[in-house]
Formats: structure tokens, C-alpha cells, sequence
């Protein structure tokens, strides 16, 4: 063959090879495109996302977000480990419920189990009840809901975490007796908040110092929006401020130590907080709080799934399962756990 | 590839093969290329048109539980069977697009969303289902409070489907997004492509158009300089079995073709220029020969005449001797008033020898003895005239004329296998090989040239010998040297 055919075969063989990349490219490029779009348009068929055996619903009143967002988290992780996942039922409807309608919905949308934060409604009550009869359990976590049909209850020992908050305030003890507010949360009434301020009037008295240490709790109400927060000021635009404020969640906490700031009360307040989310942290760290107790929420969340796995696979689950609490004070990252 | 190749067998190909495989390749280039790009783009045009079918089909589900609600709302009402009919066909449809959901706990937050509407739906219809059963059954109370909770978990369910529907349409405005995004990439994509396969095929056609045009050109090149004169171009072979490939071959084997025809011609240029040269020398000695006879013709014609009265006179005298001597002079003169461009017989060649011979002996009292062998059957072959008388005379005039002694000349005649050989021997003074080679070269001039006889020398014998039979070497001289005597042999080639 002349060298000028084997140069014009050289090109078309180049080509050839070139467009077929190309074709190849292409079609590959498309696929990838469609592939990616393709998940929402397949309606109908489960060929999306992982397939479980189970699904249970996560329903929460609301509030202090970021704890209940790390509860979540621990669920659906440790119930894909078990095969199930978990629902934050009711967070992408463009309607709000509150949440005895989600369970209800929950209900009627066949779910296999429910986790709920606990209260004292009777309603809430009703609906665990009428779950179980429908053969769904419920879980209740965080706070409880005393003598209703929940399987199981996943929280933290109030009365411990009391006497932590206890063990901190003492250490301002000096000789006059001091005030302590303790800030709570009407929806939890009887959900172990009590039992908080139980721990804290015990371990003075344990130390000698029962009538050194005036204990009261102050129910926050929040029942239009955003009024928790004027409430917590309201306290330091009060004449009486108490010597010490606990707050027994991330809300109130934050609330706390802004009022405080934008009213120049701090030092003149000890402040105590609840949650480790990184603002009550850099609090905690400023010495605008005194110290502050957190729970693992994650492996709370966890442990809910892990008892509703557990009963539907045994019958059984333990009434409560407790988590442990630590204390994370002002200026150093000294931790003690308890118990 | 030498497969390939092989089997294209691209070089053996014709030139309107080679032409129309080019642009046919071009063509498919150009039509693989629009179709992909077709494809890609309806591909994409089609998931496009899809994108929002989820979106129409939740549209369809919400219509479908409305009727079963207004089916049962009117069978309220009425408790007619046309609405109970229709709530049965409403229920059928809507379970029917219940049907497409999915029933799985999935990871998918949608899908998840369709399990969910899909089991709601359920209870919906079970209590729509307790509801209609409690109206026939006239269970007022039962079918007022069940009508109540249906409508609640319709409620309930379209908010699922409303939220469904407004991730998927979030979603799908986001694949919208992405699409037209890729749509645009496609188009960059597909001007890129097409630009390079115009510009692949420019080359493609630039090479193949080359490669035919090419040879062309090269032959185009040859063409002129063969037209101006230079037939040693080269051709070079394009090694394709073409049209262009057999044009080039049958170029070059033209130009061959010419070039052996001009060598041819410029041979037979060279062969007829030396014929023309042959014919002028001949003429020139034709020439000189004339000059000499026309010098010598003055006298032979007067004494020819003058002979003639001589011998008559004579023979009125009663002097035989003396009519025989004049008749001889007569004949010889006669022989010698001849035009020297016509050709004679042998016989008569030794004619005039005997004359001649016969006047010298009358002259010098016949002192020279005359021989001859002659075989009879040759007197009649042709021969230039004038060619032996001369040679003889040489033989008096140089070899016996000073000889004391006997003088002999003898002439032979004989015929070999090719020629007549004359020969002229005298036993005269004979010749030196280098005197010889003058008088055979044309060199040697004699002081007895101009006098007496013919006057025609031996080079004008050779030279019309050659002229005559056009071959060489015609008249050889031999001599032993010195007294050894000379003999002259002139060969008449005959002809086969």
C-alpha cells in the first residue's frame, strides 16, 4: 500500500475510533444524566433508595430542634443497621400537625412502630393505647408518659441530672441561702421534671444544707409562638432575681444566657443550661453559663429503635431504658459522668 | 489491518468506486452523526415530556379520591344506585391508581411518602367502605360519625398528596433544571461534533480527492514536458489498478513507444543521409570520371573517326595487319567514348582488355605476354564498366612497363561460393605492403596518373566498385614485395 493511502486509512481509522468515544461518551453521559433524574420519575416502584422491612414513625411536639434532630439521627442510622427506617413523620408536609394528629396518621399509615416524646396528655395516652391495639408499638423517649400502653421509655434519670445541677449550684454556696429557678416546660408536666428539682433540694440537704437551697419551678409557656423567650426575660426584668437558673432544654438555655447578656445580668445569676450544641458549648466556654448537662441524644435515638426492634421480634422490651447524662462546665472540658 | 486492507482492496478499485465509497463515507459520517445527535436529543426531549408525568398522576389520584368522596357525599344524599354505582367505579379508579404507588418502606423520602398515601388511602376507603354499609343499614348515627372521620382521612390524605406533590414538583423542577442544562451541554456537544466531522470530512475528501488528483497532476507535469521535447521523463507508477493507475501505465508505455520511434527514425535519418552522401560521392566521382573522358573524349571521337577512314584506307591498301591494328583501336576507343554510369557485361570487360593488350603489343612489338582463363559462363555477369582495362593498365604502367625480360600479364576469371574474382597478375615489379595500403586507402597520387590510357585510376575503380555493389572492400591488391610481381583481384559479389 502507498504511504498516502496508509495515511488517509490512518485517518479514517482515527476517526472512526474517535466518533466511537465520542458515541460511547455521550451515551454514558446521558445515562449518568437520566440516571440522576431518574429516581423521582420512577413512580411506583421502590427501585430508589434502599428497601427496608420495617418503617417506623419519629413524631416530637417540637422544639429544641437540634437535640431532637440528633435523636432522629441515632434512630435512622441504628434502624438501618436493624432493617427499618425510620420516619421523621410529618416533616415534609406543607401542613403542620400537632402531634397526637401525626400518630394518629401515623396510624392509618400503616407504620410497624412509633417513637414519641412522652407528655402527660390524655390523648396522647389514648392514641398510644389505640397503636397498640392496632398492633403498632410506641416508644416513648425523652420524657415519659406514665400509665399508657408504651412499650418502653428511653430518657435519662431526672432525678440524677437534678442532683448534678445540685452538686454545681452548691459550689456557690455562701453561708445565705440561695434561689433556684428551674426552668420547665408545661408540655412535659409530670414528664420527670419534678423529679429535677427533687435532685437538686436533695443533694443540699445531703450536704447539710436543706435550708440553704430555695428550689422553684417556673413553667415557661410557649403556647403562641416565640413567647418562651419573653417569658425568660421577664425573669430579669423582675425585681427578685434568683441567685441560680436551670434551664432543662436548648431553648430555654439560649434564652437564658441572651437575656442575661442583654440585660447585664451576668454574674450576677448562675446560670445552668442543658444540651452540648455548639452555641451552649462557646456559652459554657465564655463563662456566661456555669456549666451545662448533655445527654447523647444520638444513642438515645438509637436505643428507641433497638427497643421497638426488640419487641416486635420478642414480644419483650424493658419498660425504660436510661441514658447516661454528663456535665460539661465553664473554662475547661472536664467531664463527669454519672452513673 | 492487512486483513482490512486486504479485503478493501482499496488499490484495485475504480475511480467512481473510490469516489463514491468517499462520498458515502462522508455521507454516513454525516448521517451517524445527525442521527445521535437525533437520539440523544428525543432522549433527552422524552424524559423532559416525563418529568412531570409524576406530578400529573399524583393530579390524577387526588382527582380520583375526590370522586369516591363525592360518590359517597351523593349516595349519602340520595342512596340512589346510579351514585352507588359511581362510588363503586370512583373506588375502582382510585385503587387503581393506588395501584402505582409503592407499598415498601424505602430509604427514598417520596416513595416512602407514596407507602404512606397508599395506606392512609386504605383506611380512607375501608371507612368509606363502613360508612356506606352503616347508610344502608339506616344506622344513622353510625354513618353521620363514619362520614365525619372519612372526611378527615381524606383530608388527611390529600395533605400526604399535596406534600408529595410539592416535593415531586420541587424535584422535578430541579431535573427540569438539570435537563435543559444537559440540553445545552448536548447542543455545545453536537456543534463540536459536527464541526469536527466537517472538518474530518474536508480532510477525508482532501485525501482521496489527493490521492486521485495527484497521479493526475504528475501525468499532467509528464504531458508537458514530453510536449516540450523531453521524452526522458518519469512516470511513476501509482500503484492502484485505476483508471488513473492504467492512464499513467499507458502514459509510460507511450512515451517508450515514442522514444523508440524516435531512435528508430533518427537511425533511419542517419542510414538516408549516408545513402545521400553514398549517391553525392558517386556523383562527384561520376563527375570527376566525365572530366577526365570528356578531356580524353575530344581525341577518341576524332580518332575514332580518323581510325575508321585509317581502316578503310588500309583496307583499299590491301594492309590486313594494319585494319586489324586500327579496328582494334577502333574498338577501343569505341568502348572508352562510353558513358561511364552504365554497367557492362564481363565479356565485354575482357573485350576491351584484349584490345587494349592487342595496341600495346602492336606498340611495343609484343613484348607482353597476354593470358587469359576465363570460365565462358561468367561473360555474362554485370559489372560497372570500365573497372578491368583500368587495373590492367596499372599492371603495364607500373609493374612491366620497366621490367627487362619477359612481361606477363594473365587475367583470371574464376566464381567462388559468394563472388566472380577477376584477377590481374603481372610478373612485374610488384608492390610494398605500405604502397599497397596507399593505393587501397585513395593516398598514393602517381606521376603516370594524367598520362596516357583511360586516365582512370585504380581509387576511382574501388570507388565505384562500392558505389556499384554498395559493399567495401571490393579490390584487394597482393604482392610478395619487391620483383615479386602484383596481382589486383576484384571480387563481383552475385547475388543468392
Amino acid at each position: 500500500m502507498k504511504k498516502t493511502d496508509s495515511v488517509t486509512f490512518k485517518i479514517i481509522l482515527g476517526f472512526v475510533l474517535l466518533m466511537a468515544v465520542i458515541t460511547v461518551g455521550s451515551f454514558i453521559a446521558v445515562q449518568v444524566i437520566l440516571g440522576r433524574i431518574g429516581s423521582n420519575v420512577s413512580q411506583g416502584t421502590a427501585s430508589a433508595g434502599e428497601t427496608f422491612s420495617r418503617h417506623y414513625a419519629f413524631i416530637h411536639a417540637g422544639g429544641d430542634t437540634a437535640l431532637w434532630d440528633n435523636i432522629y439521627g441515632g434512630a435512622l442510622e441504628r434502624g438501618r443497621e436493624l432493617d427499618a427506617y425510620t420516619e421523621y413523620f410529618g416533616s415534609s408536609l406543607t401542613a403542620s400537625f400537632d402531634k397526637n394528629k401525626l400518630v394518629s396518621m401515623a396510624m392509618d399509615a400503616g407504620v410497624d412502630g412509633i417513637i414519641i416524646d412522652g407528655d402527660s396528655d390524655e390523648e396522647t395516652s389514648r392514641l398510644i393505647r389505640e397503636a397498640a391495639d392496632r398492633g403498632i408499638p410506641t416508644v416513648t423517649i425523652l420524657s415519659d408518659c406514665a400509665d399508657s400502653a408504651r412499650i418502653c421509655f428511653v430518657g435519662f434519670g431526672s432525678y440524677t441530672m437534678g442532683r448534678q445541677y445540685g452538686a454545681e449550684i452548691i459550689k456557690h454556696y455562701s453561708n445565705s441561702s440561695i434561689d433556684v429557678s428551674v426552668l420547665m416546660d408545661p408540655d412535659s408536666a409530670g414528664g420527670g421534671q419534678d423529679l429535677i428539682i427533687s435532685g437538686i433540694s436533695d443533694e443540699f440537704a445531703d450536704k447539710g444544707l436543706r435550708d440553704a437551697c430555695n428550689v422553684k419551678g417556673v413553667y415557661v409557656h410557649d403556647d403562641t409562638p416565640f413567647t418562651a423567650e419573653e417569658e425568660i426575660r421577664d425573669i430579669f426584668m423582675g425585681r427578685n432575681l434568683p441567685g441560680a437558673i436551670v434551664a432543662l432544654n436548648s431553648v430555654y438555655t439560649r434564652c437564658l444566657y441572651q437575656a442575661a447578656v442583654d440585660y447585664n445580668k451576668v454574674g450576677d445569676v448562675y446560670m445552668y443550661g442543658f444540651n452540648d450544641s455548639d452555641d451552649i458549648l462557646e456559652a459554657v466556654d465564655k463563662g456566661l453559663l456555669e456549666a451545662t448537662i448533655s445527654v447523647d441524644a444520638t444513642h438515645m435515638g438509637a436505643s428507641a429503635v433497638e427497643a421497638l426492634d426488640e419487641y416486635l421480634n420478642t414480644g419483650y422490651v424493658s419498660n425504660y431504658i436510661t441514658q447516661d447524662t454528663e456535665v460539661i462546665r465553664a473554662g475547661d472540658v472536664i467531664r463527669e459522668e454519672t452513673e | 489491518m492487512k486483513r482490512l486492507s486486504k479485503l478493501i482492496d482499496w488499490n484495485n478499485r475504480s475511480l467512481q468506486v473510490k469516489l463514491m465509497a468517499g462520498f458515502m463515507l462522508t455521507l454516513l459520517f454525516v448521517l451517524g452523526v445527525n442521527a445521535f445527535m437525533i437520539i440523544n436529543v428525543n432522549t433527552t426531549v422524552n424524559r423532559l415530556e416525563q418529568i412531570y408525568v409524576s406530578n400529573l398522576n399524583l393530579d390524577g389520584l387526588l382527582g380520583s379520591l375526590g370522586s369516591v368522596q363525592d360518590a359517597m357525599t351523593e349516595y349519602l344524599d340520595t342512596k340512589s344506585s346510579d351514585s352507588l354505582n359511581k362510588y363503586y367505579q370512583a373506588e375502582q379508579d382510585f385503587r387503581n391508581h393506588l395501584d402505582l404507588l409503592n407499598k415498601k418502606p424505602v430509604s427514598d423520602p417520596m416513595l416512602l411518602a407514596e407507602k404512606n398515601i397508599y395506606n392512609l388511602s386504605l383506611n380512607y376507603l375501608s371507612m368509606v367502605e363502613d360508612t356506606i354499609n352503616a347508610k344502608r343499614g339506616r344506622d344513622v348515627e353510625q354513618y353521620s360519625l363514619r362520614y365525619e372521620l372519612a372526611s378527615e382521612r381524606k383530608t388527611d390524605v390529600e395533605t400526604f398528596i399535596y406534600s408529595l406533590n410539592n416535593a415531586r414538583f420541587k424535584s422535578n423542577n430541579d431535573d427540569y433544571r438539570v435537563l435543559l442544562n444537559s440540553l445545552k451541554y448536548m447542543e455545545l456537544v453536537n456543534i463540536a461534533i459536527l464541526v469536527m466531522t466537517a472538518v474530518f470530512n474536508l480532510l477525508l475528501m482532501n485525501a482521496l480527492i489527493g490521492n486521485v488528483t495527484r497521479p493526475l497532476r504528475d501525468l499532467s507535469v509528464a504531458a508537458r514536458e514530453v510536449s516540450e521535447g523531453n521524452f526522458d521523463v518519469v512516470v511513476e507508477p501509482t500503484g492502484s489498478e485505476d483508471e488513473i493507475g492504467i492512464l499513467s501505465k499507458t502514459f509510460a508505455q507511450m512515451l517508450d513507444s515514442i522514444k523508440l520511434y524516435v531512435v528508430r527514425i533518427r537511425e533511419s535519418l542517419q542510414k538516408e543521409n549516408a545513402m545521400k552522401e553514398n549517391e553525392l560521392l558517386m556523383e562527384s566521382r561520376m563527375k570527376d570520371a566525365q572530366l577526365k573522358l570528356l578531356q580524353a573524349q575530344i581525341n577518341p571521337h576524332f580518332l575514332f573517326n580518323t581510325l575508321n577512314a585509317g581502316a578503310q584506307l588500309a583496307m583499299m591498301e590491301g594492309a590486313d595487319k594494319t585494319v586489324v591494328f586500327i579496328d582494334n583501336m577502333a574498338s577501343f576507343f569505341r568502348y572508352n567514348i562510353r558513358k561511364l554510369d552504365e554497367d557492362t557485361t564481363l565479356g565485354e570487360e575482357l573485350s576491351l582488355v584484349d584490345n587494349y593488350i592487342y595496341i600495346l603489343n602492336v606498340r611495343f612489338s609484343g613484348e607482353i605476354r597476354y593470358t587469359k582463363t576465363i570460365d565462358e559462363s561468367l561473360e555474362s555477369v554485370r559489372v560497372p564498366s570500365m573497372i578491368l582495362q583500368p587495373v590492367v593498365e596499372n599492371a603495364v604502367n607500373y609493374g612491366i612497363r620497366d621490367l627487362e625480360g619477359e612481361k606477363m600479364i594473365e587475367v583470371t576469371c574464376s566464381r567462388t561460393e559468394s563472388y566472380v574474382e577477376l584477377s590481374v597478375w603481372d610478373n612485374g615489379k610488384g608492390m610494398s605492403r605500405e604502397r599497397i595500403d596507399e593505393v587501397l586507402n585513395g593516398e598514393y597520387v602517381s606521376e603516370h596518373a594524367a598520362s596516357g590510357g583511360s586516365g582512370i585510376g585504380l581509387g576511382n575503380v574501388i570507388g565505384r566498385l562500392e558505389l556499384y555493389f554498395g559493399e567495401s572492400g571490393l579490390l584487394d591488391i597482393r604482392s610478395e614485395g619487391e620483383g615479386m610481381g602484383t596481382e589486383v583481384v576484384i571480387r563481383i559479389p552475385q547475388a543468392k
